[in-house]
């Protein structure tokens, strides 16, 4: 359980070694300059006092503080160093999160990621990405500053670092084994908390429904249980990091309080006054610091790092996209064809589509008609190639789906679904986002061909935009894209009839293959031919021909009709 | 203005959906009172209230865990026969058992369309069917096959309760034993839909669906 946890932060760390190791080098040099105060302190100190205070000669103390203050300035001018070399070593980091968890996002949501989720991930990654830094600052600080004290001591007075060290190593080993604890609690306290807000948003929205049904109590009571189990979580992990406390005491405070029991004993063994108060200045000023400070950050941040690094990669899905073969060979047009397509969702669910045969001709024209909630939208992702099919499959000018560039993809099909998309930007970037070479005459003529009143070099807001003019901006996006296939799954449902009919007509002089989940049945008269989904059978014909042979599609008609 | 126990009544016009929050206290009225079998509602217990009437709205809130408990949802526990039952009257047992996990899917699990959310919300109403039925618009994005199956258990099996339907069709209204006709914030007229048809002021409440459904197709 622990392993698992700690794997993907691990893995991580790896990577961004690997990824440049030469940033990890001059860390490291930076490093050793930025630690040389801690070195210098205790002899410094030492110094100051048995060549210069306590001998009379306070010049030379002075001077001794002095090179002292020389060694800070140089600690204090190499952290300068360290910050833009750490921004080089996260910042790739970073990009790769963030490629990671939209394409996650985007597979995984089957075409249809919530911006929500989106959303959320993407704070994660920052948070990834911020605490991660501190995170190499924490470990970088410790392990220099403690190398560099035992250093001073062993040059100064060789026969208290044991005294120094050992407590250290029994807090350090201590902390350890208490962190590796707290991993999987904090997991609970993160996934805890989600739960708390979770519940809570569900709470509020549902206030009407939750009271029209009279479930108040049932709903408090559930919704107590899920505040209990956050609290109950918290509790724990406060308790593990008060312990942690219990390990800088033991680290920080004992190796002073050894340093003074054995202080006559050292003086008697030849030690000065200055030598000794010189490794309590390292024990005091170091190490104490050093504890701390690994303390607070990898029992803080860290913790919080393992457990959502953990969840970042978990909730992203697959690390790659699945293998596609490279560029096809373009051939046969550009027909469509779906050969014994079946779908569920999932292994133990009824199929939404089965043994689904389909062969549009470029160039086709179509209107898919059924009951809602028959499988319509499913059959357009399986179509675009945003679902894969659990059996069968469906080819683009003669070659499987599967096996398409992604991007080649995008050049080929283009699915406009009912949630328009439409960006902050200008009109002109909106449009040309499939073909980023388009002159303003095509822009202004694609605007022109589906009724976008707005200018090209308007910059629009999408919460600003009404339903209807979000649809019509997505559908001339389409329009302008060079894919010669284009399926409308209900992309036109916030549309009056008129515009609706405007812009089936533009699709329909466009070239290529129109595929149209018919949101009302006019869609169905303008098509050449109608697909007629009942859940069972799928029947493909003219109006003419489905008006005699159907009665699904006589009911669809009548009653769409009346 | 009286609903007679047991008929279903259409409200048309606006202010609707205000008529349909009154009628079961999901909001309180400024002036007035409503009586429920003679009893004022804020005499009645909340559970009383609640056993008594049932609603169903445009867009439901889901809540629950999973596809079941949305629908068992209620003031009162019910069974999972009950669920399933409630679940195909109002035509969503097609769709849920189609979902990974039929009705046990996690609700963050469950791909939805407004209107099979709207199937989810009347089935959760006939699970728990009071006196009174309270339909807010509830089958406004069902397609016309779908609604016409879903008012057929309306009228079929809870057809002894009291039924409020609000609705902006023409043929859902057609199909209840009355019309109460709002206008300017009042009952302009309580009466049958064939007999309201003739005034073209009634027939302007349902012009766009109307003129959208028979002339784009004839």
């Amino acid at each position: 359980m622990i392993g698992e946890l700690l794997r993907p932060t691990l893995r991580l760390a790896g990577s961004t070694v690997r990824r440049d190791p030469r940033h990890f080098a001059a860390l490291g040099f930076w490093s050793v300059v930025e630690a040389l105060p801690a070195f210098v302190s205790g002899h410094a100190v030492a110094r100051a006092i048995d060549d210069g205070f306590a001998v009379g000669r306070p010049g030379v103390g002075m001077a001794w503080l002095g090179a002292f203050a020389v060694a800070a300035v140089c600690g204090a001018a190499a952290m300068g160093r360290i910050v833009p070399r750490l921004g080089a070593i996260v910042e790739p980091l970073r990009d790769a999160l963030v490629r990671r968890v939209v394409r996650g996002a985007v597979e995984g949501g089957g075409g249809r990621a919530g911006s929500a989720v989106v959303a959320r991930l993407t704070q994660q990654v920052e948070l990834v990405r911020d605490s991660f830094a501190g995170l190499i600052m924490v470990v970088r600080d410790f392990a220099f500053t403690t190398a560099s004290t035992v250093a001073g001591l062993l040059t100064l007075l060789p026969i208290t670092v044991p005294l120094v060290v050992a407590p250290l190593v029994v807090a350090v080993a201590l902390f350890l084994r208490l962190l590796l604890v707290t991993v999987p609690r904090q997991r609970e306290l993160v996934l805890s908390e989600e739960a708390v807000a979770d519940e809570a948003g569900a709470v509020v929205a549902g206030v009407r429904d939750i009271v029209a049904c009279g479930a108040e109590e049932a709903i408090a009571t559930r919704a107590g249980h899920v505040v209990d189990a956050q609290a109950t979580a918290a509790r724990r992990v406060a308790t593990l990091t008060a312990m942690s406390t219990l390990c800088l005491a033991v680290g920080g405070w004992v190796p002073v309080i050894l340093l003074l029991i054995a202080a006559p004993w050292l003086l008697s063994g030849g030690a000065s006054t200055g030598d000794v108060l010189g490794a309590a200045v390292f024990a005091l000023y170091g190490i104490q610091p050093a504890l701390r400070s690994l303390v607070h950050g990898l029992g803080g941040t860290g913790l919080r790092l393992v457990v959502t690094v953990h969840r970042l990669l978990h909730a992203s899905g697959r690390p790659e996209p699945e293998g596609w073969t490279g560029r096809q060979v373009w051939q046969h047009g550009n027909d469509v064809t779906a050969t014994r397509l079946t779908f569920a969702y999932g292994p133990r669910a009824e199929p939404v589509i089965r043994d689904l045969d389909l062969h549009l001709p470029d160039g086709d024209h179509v209107a898919v008609v059924g009951p809602s909630g028959i499988g319509k939208s499913t059959l357009a992702l399986l179509l675009a190639g945003q679902l894969r099919p659990d059996r069968g499959a469906v080819t683009l000018a003669g070659a499987p789906l599967s096996g398409f560039d992604p991007a080649d993809l995008v050049r080929r099909r283009v699915l406009i679904p009912q949630e328009a998309y439409v960006f902050t930007g200008t009109l002109a970037d909106n449009l040309a986002y499939h073909r980023h070479n388009a002159t303003r005459q095509e822009l202004t003529g694609a605007a022109a061909a589906l009724g976008v009143t707005r200018d090209l070099d308007e910059i629009l807001d999408p919460a600003a935009l009404t339903q209807a003019e979000r649809q019509l901006i997505a559908l001339a996006r389409a329009y302008l894209s060079p894919a010669r296939f284009v399926i409308l799954d209900e992309a036109t449902c916030h549309l009056d009839p008129a515009a609706e009919a405007r812009a089936e007509e533009a699709f329909a002089g466009r070239p290529g293959t129109l595929l149209v989940i018919a949101h009302r049945m006019s869609s169905a008269l303008r098509a050449r031919r109608v697909l007629v989904l009942d859940g069972v059978r799928a029947e493909l014909g003219t109006h003419e021909e489905l008006l005699a042979g159907s009665p699904l599609y006589r009911d669809l008609v009548g009653h769409w009709s009346g | 203005m009286t609903v007679p126990s047991g008929l279903s009544v259409a409200v048309v016009g606006r202010g609707a959906s205000t008529v349909a929050a009154l009628a079961g206290r999901l909001t309180e009225p400024e002036e007035g009172v409503i009586l429920l079998d003679g009893v004022p509602l804020p005499e009645l217990g909340r559970d009383e209230l609640r056993q008594a009437v049932g609603y169903a709205f445009a867009r439901p809130a889901l809540v629950g865990a999973t596809v079941h408990d949305v629908i068992a949802l209620g003031p009162r526990a019910v069974g999972t026969d009950v669920v399933r039952a409630a679940a195909r009257s109002a035509r969503a047992d097609g769709f849920v058992r189609r979902l990974p996990g039929g009705y046990g899917t996690p609700l963050d699990k469950a791909p939805m369309s407004g209107g099979e959310a709207q199937r989810l919300g009347l089935a959760r109403a006939f699970a728990h069917p009071g006196r009174v039925l309270i339909f807010d618009d509830a089958t406004s994005s069902l397609d016309t096959v779908t609604e016409l199956q879903v008012s057929q258990a309306i009228t079929g099996e809870l057809g002894d309760r009291t039924r409020l339907i609000v609705s902006a069709r023409a043929a859902t209204a057609a199909r209840a034993d009355l019309v109460a006709w709002l206008h300017e914030g009042r009952v302009r007229a309580l009466a049958g839909h064939d007999t309201l048809w003739r005034d073209p002021a009634y027939r302007a409440e349902f012009a766009p669906a109307v003129q959208d459904r028979a002339g784009s197709v004839r």
